[in-house]
């Protein structure tokens, strides 16, 4: 058998199974398959779902887009207040350490006072 | 063609739905493993067709038919992917062997039956083992009979991928099936 006549051979066997396998379909799937059918013949018109979804996105895109144009941003925190808040920080740290001395200078007499 | 009532008239396109849809099931169903599916994908291409192209030419309507299948069948074999990658992802458990639904031969004798069963769901699976476009041009090419030509259109690709596909889908299922009996 020339090789040609090999690959016919058995192209044609797969066809002769595929058949088969179409002829064997369940009841239950060939009354499903007939339902299909009859609803496709009798749909009106069909969006599905993509049709809403696509809609529906859109919506929200042009809502939010809108609001983005129409409210006014919030205005920029001034960059005095940054400052502000520096300068506060650092006053603090000269008093801090004046506090310490004096804390230290009393315990230090405190205990002059107990030896003396 | 849209009756008042809904319907389509000449009951035409009913007949060739009717001969085209268990077909168009099995096609389906070997791509994406799902009967639900499946039968999804041939409703939806038999409502596209009748909605579309049903003023169209009576001989027009299988390569369109065919194309709309494709491509339906194209969109549910990778939202399939999709699920079940997303499925091992999560972890989820693993819902068995869809060759298990396969449909049964149920007027056939008992050993004929089970022979039957086993060489068909053999001939499922090593089918179902090739990349869709292989199984896309297999089917179109060997089944369905249509030319190089035709099964372009349908996959929407050149008939040098066609060829390309259809010869790889007959290696490897010569390959699957050797010494085996169909």
């Amino acid at each position: 058998m020339s090789e040609d006549e090999q690959h016919h051979r058995f192209t044609e066997q797969l066809k002769a199974r595929l058949d088969r396998t179409e002829a064997a379909l369940d009841p239950a799937t060939v009354a499903a398959l007939r339902t299909a059918r009859q609803e496709a013949l009798t749909t009106p018109r069909r969006l599905g779902w993509k049709m809403p979804s696509a809609a529906f996105a859109s919506l929200i895109f042009g809502a939010v887009l809108v609001n983005s144009l129409m409210v006014p941003s919030e205005p920029p925190v001034p960059m005095a207040l940054f400052e502000d808040i520096a300068l506060l920080s650092a006053e603090e740290e000269p008093e801090m350490y004046e506090d310490i001395d004096l804390i230290l200078w009393l315990l230090e007499e405190e205990a002059n006072s107990d030896l003396g | 063609m849209q009756l008042p009532s809904g319907k389509v008239g000449g009951g035409v396109i009913e007949q060739f739905l009717a001969s085209v849809e268990r077909r168009a099931y099995r096609m389906a169903y070997l791509a994406t493993g799902s009967r639900e599916d499946a039968l999804d994908i041939v409703q939806d291409a038999m409502i596209k067709l009748v909605q579309k192209y049903a003023s169209k030419d009576e001989a027009e309507w299988g390569p369109l038919f065919h194309r709309i299948m494709q491509s339906r069948i194209r969109d549910g074999y990778r939202r399939n992917k999709f699920r079940n990658g997303l499925r091992k992802l999560i972890g989820w458990g693993d819902e068995g062997d869809p060759m298990d639904n396969l449909p049964s031969a149920k007027r056939w004798q008992p050993e004929e039956q089970l022979q039957a069963e086993t060489t068909m769901a053999r001939l499922d699976v090593a089918i179902r083992r090739l990349p869709l476009r292989q199984q896309q041009a297999f089917l179109l090419r060997c089944w369905e009979g249509l030319n190089t030509a035709e099964t372009a259109a349908a996959m929407g690709c050149s008939s040098g991928s066609v060829k390309t596909h259809y010869s790889r889908a007959l290696k490897a299922l010569r390959c699957h099936l050797e010494g085996q009996p169909l």
